[in-house]
């Protein structure tokens, strides 16, 4: 698609998504999910406000830019140049990656000069204030030795109808860069969520994804990291909290594809009420990525008896000299530790209420910002006293 | 086998497939090349089989030809099914006398050391040559128990209504496309009855030879054990090695009523041209218990899940399976074990080790229906690549509707690490002495299952997949 204009991509994006049928749950990727009683036509463009908070001066004076996308593909053409929206991301994936690329029409742009490395992260709050589609698109580059963290909330509003978010995030890791992908989502039960996030890591590259899924009546999130450059690393680490009638379809995929590049993948989830769950996570490990390093390990504690859990981890494996592995587990909160609370003198509800919230600290305690930690944190303590 | 053995075995069995060696085709009668209605309906006429089995086996067919290939799994596109005969009967009826069974065809089991096994430590065997039984026998106390073990043409001949009330029963024909090409041309296999109470010790045992180029083996297995039994069936397989191809697509069913236990060892070392297509399932009523002891070394394709459905309380599945992938060949192996009610238990253990080019693939499906409180089940998949060329997949699948479960999963890739190597070779192992014994010991929980004597035998072939893995 490289080459082509903004407006040739959309509408070979608009074709594309045109020709697909809906997926079936005859498709692998959506066997545990099944789309077919949502009429795409029905969601025109949706109102929603993206909050922007100013850059230092010191920060634009050394170069990094963090505006609204439109603004960006007007004003900073030739930052672009390679790495324009949708360059990685292929309209092709699936129909829902090709609504999008037919119809983003907001979203952010991030750039971070070579040696440029920023102590505060950057954030910004979306906000969904009524039905229909809305189309962000999120385009990182960050330059040899850039750093920064990076926060999306995301929040909606209370309103009729439904708001159908399709986004994706896009990032460019350039040589020993460092990114901290963090997303937070605490949506009304009025949003349906198709997002895609891919990441590009050049050599000696960090990108780490940081993924809190507590809202939505249904949300599915596809990550795919890309290992291009040697040495390069990423951890993925998620949370989600499924209750009432929540269905979450979330895939992490590593694709290691040069020699020594390490991935560490935690996945802790819970459900309760009727909520349900399918969680995917792919190691492959290409021929010549030899010295690779890849861990996955997936969580779900069940709290309910309508509650369904579906756990995919799958290894894909063609070179001989890696550490790759995964490990799984599916049940209940161990009744010996509830035990152990009680014990002490917890009732029953409150020792599961900290058992729980403990399940999730190797994944809490892992982000940096007290106050995103706490956001984490309450939204568990609002699901699990229900 | 004591590690002293290894340079004789070597030097006893030489570097080839050791059960490559080929007779003459003699056949008594074979259907014409490819497969048709026709074709379907000429292998049950000479049978002399009831209706509903002709009637089952052309609906299969039909269901055969109109279902797709599988999208998913090891790439079978290069099968050519009209290049295959489907039915070939050998010289020969079936006896039960070794004296009595065709000269060449004598020879062939004598050399794989089937009469000599039976002597020795079974307690029953039945022997298959292409599409047909060619001897059965069964120890005399065994039958006078009211043990029955026959080929399953005879069962379905002298037993119909068990036959009638089971085949087809635990794998449906449509269940996918190979079970149903087996049901539409299916003969062969066992069938055996195990009366309620009753335990046999020794192992029954089915070996499965393909002679001929281009021919199919579709056999047909059906065991019951009854209330409170015991079985131990083995089976084996091997073919000669040809440029073209043979396909071998088995069903074997298996019911353990309440508080019975089947256990099931298969050794497949079918030639590097066989395409492997087997479906295998079993049900396990109330306290009983199936064991899939599943091996597989040989054979170009496979694809395998044997599977257990956990139909009543304090039911346990288990399965475990070893693979061995070498140069061109794709092992595609796994496990399907159907929680359906509370208190069953499970485990599925996988080892898998690829060399030379060879692929390695498990794939298996946990699942725990809605209400089926208190179920344990883990599952632990360990692949050891041995060079660049070779690869491994793990696809495992967990389906769980219920929250009073305890269920774990574990698998983990890698290769021999140098420490191991490096600790034996300073002992004054060779390093291809050393390296065998490392891979040895990682598939020892499955070894450790076996009986003795295909222990042996199994560690044999290990050692014979292993040479020249060094250098």
């Amino acid at each position: 698609m490289k080459g082509k204009s903004t407006e040739g991509k959309r509408t070979e994006a608009l074709s594309i998504f045109q020709k697909l049928p809906m997926p079936s749950p005859k498709e692998e990727s959506w066997k545990y999910t099944d789309v077919r009683d949502l009429n795409l036509q029905e969601f025109g463009p949706a109102a929603q406000k993206i909050e922007f908070p100013g850059l230092s001066d010191e920060l634009k004076e050394k170069g990094v830019i963090f505006t609204d996308i439109k603004t960006a593909v007007e004003k900073h053409k030739e930052l672009m140049e390679d790495h324009e929206p949708l360059s990685l991301i292929s309209p092709e994936e699936d129909k829902f990656t090709a609504m999008h690329g037919a119809f983003w029409n907001d979203g952010v742009f991030i750039y971070v000069p070579r040696n440029v490395s920023l102590k505060m992260p950057l954030r910004n709050i979306f906000r969904g204030s009524g039905s229909g589609g809305v189309f962000s698109h999120t385009l990182i580059i960050l330059e040899e030795g850039a750093g920064i963290d990076y926060i999306e909330e995301h929040y909606s509003e209370k309103f009729e109808g439904v708001c159908l978010r399709n986004d994706a995030v896009e990032i460019f890791a350039g040589p020993n860069s460092r990114i901290t992908f963090h997303n937070f989502q605490k949506w009304e039960d009025n949003v349906m969520n198709f997002t895609y996030w891919k990441a590009r890591l050049a050599k000696d590259a960090r990108v780490n994804w940081i993924l809190g899924q507590f809202g939505g009546k249904f949300s599915r999130v596809k990550i795919d990291s890309f290992f291009d450059g040697p040495g390069s690393e990423s951890k993925n680490l998620g949370v989600f909290y499924g209750s009432g009638e929540q269905h979450f379809d979330f895939t992490t995929n590593v694709h290691h594809l040069v020699p020594n590049t390490t991935a560490d993948i935690l996945m802790k989830g819970v459900l309760d009420g009727k909520a349900s769950s399918v969680y995917r996570g792919k190691i492959k490990i290409a021929k010549i990525a030899q010295g690779t390093n890849s861990y996955l390990s997936d969580h779900s504690l069940i709290l309910s008896n309508g509650a369904v859990s579906h756990s995919i981890p799958s290894l894909e494996i063609d070179a001989n000299d890696v550490k790759a592995s995964h490990g799984a587990t599916l049940g209940k909160p161990d009744e010996e530790e509830i035990f152990y609370l009680m014990s002490r003198g917890l009732r029953r509800k409150e020792a599961e209420r900290q058992i729980i919230l403990g399940y999730f600290s190797p994944v809490t305690d892992n982000i940096m910002f007290d106050d995103l930690r706490e956001k984490f944190n309450e939204a568990l303590h609002d699901k699990v006293r229900g | 086998m004591a590690q002293a053995d290894a340079e004789e075995v070597k030097n006893f069995l030489g570097t080839e497939y050791r059960y490559g060696f080929s007779d003459p085709e003699k056949f008594a009668f074979r259907t014409e090349k490819g497969l048709s209605e026709k074709v379907v309906r000429q292998i049950s006429k000479i049978k002399k089989e009831p209706e509903w089995v002709t009637d089952m086996r052309v609906r299969a067919y039909k269901h055969f030809m109109e279902r797709p290939m599988p999208k998913w799994g090891a790439d079978l596109s290069t099968i050519d099914f009209d290049n295959i005969y489907y039915y070939g009967k050998p010289e020969g009826e079936q006896t039960k006398d070794w004296d009595k069974v065709p000269q060449d065809i004598k020879k062939t089991f004598d050399r794989l050391g089937i009469p000599e096994a039976e002597k020795k430590f079974l307690a029953g065997v039945g022997a298959q040559y292409e599409s047909e039984v060619v001897y059965h026998n069964l120890r005399k106390d065994l039958e006078k128990k009211g043990v029955i073990f026959l080929d399953m043409d005879g069962g379905l001949r002298e037993h119909p209504e068990i036959v009638k009330k089971w085949f087809g029963k635990i794998i449906p024909f449509n269940d996918n496309k190979f079970s149903a090409l087996n049901t539409a041309v299916w003969s062969g296999g066992s069938f055996i009855y195990i009366p309620p109470g009753v335990r046999v010790d020794l192992p029954l045992q089915a070996y499965f030879r393909i002679n001929a180029k281009n021919i199919g083996q579709f056999e047909r297995t059906l065991i019951i054990a009854d209330k409170g039994s015991y079985v131990h069936y083995v089976e084996g397989c091997t073919a000669p090695v040809y440029s073209t191809d043979s396909l071998h697509c088995a069903v074997v069913e298996l019911a353990a009523l309440e508080g019975a236990t089947i256990r099931y060892t298969t050794i497949q070392n079918w030639s590097s041209n066989v395409y492997n297509l087997v479906t295998k399932r079993a049900f396990a009523y109330k306290n009983a218990r199936v064991e899939w002891i599943d091996g597989n070394l040989g054979s170009k394709i496979t694809m395998k899940y044997p599977g257990v459905v956990l139909l009543g309380e304090h039911a346990h599945g288990e399965v475990i399976s070893v693979a061995f992938a070498g140069k061109g060949q794709h092992q595609d192996a796994g496990a399907k074990i159907t929680h359906l009610a509370p208190n069953t238990t499970s485990q599925i253990i996988s080892k898998s080790v690829s060399k030379d080019g060879g692929r390695t693939t498990y794939r298996g499906l946990l699942r725990v229906a809605k209400g089926c409180k208190n179920v344990k089940s883990s599952v632990v998949c360990d692949a050891l690549i041995l060079d660049p060329k070779s690869a491994t997949d793990t696809v495992p699948y967990m389906e769980v509707e219920e929250k009073d479960v305890s269920i774990g999963h574990e698998a983990s890739v890698g290769r021999v690490s140098e420490e191991q190597l490096f600790y034996l070779m300073s002992r004054g192992y060779s390093e291809e002495h050393a390296l065998g014994m490392i891979v040895r010991g990682f598939m020892d929980a499955f070894v450790r299952e076996l009986p003795m004597e295909y222990a042996v035998e199994l560690n044999r072939l290990i050692e014979l997949n292993m040479e020249g893995s060094v250098g």
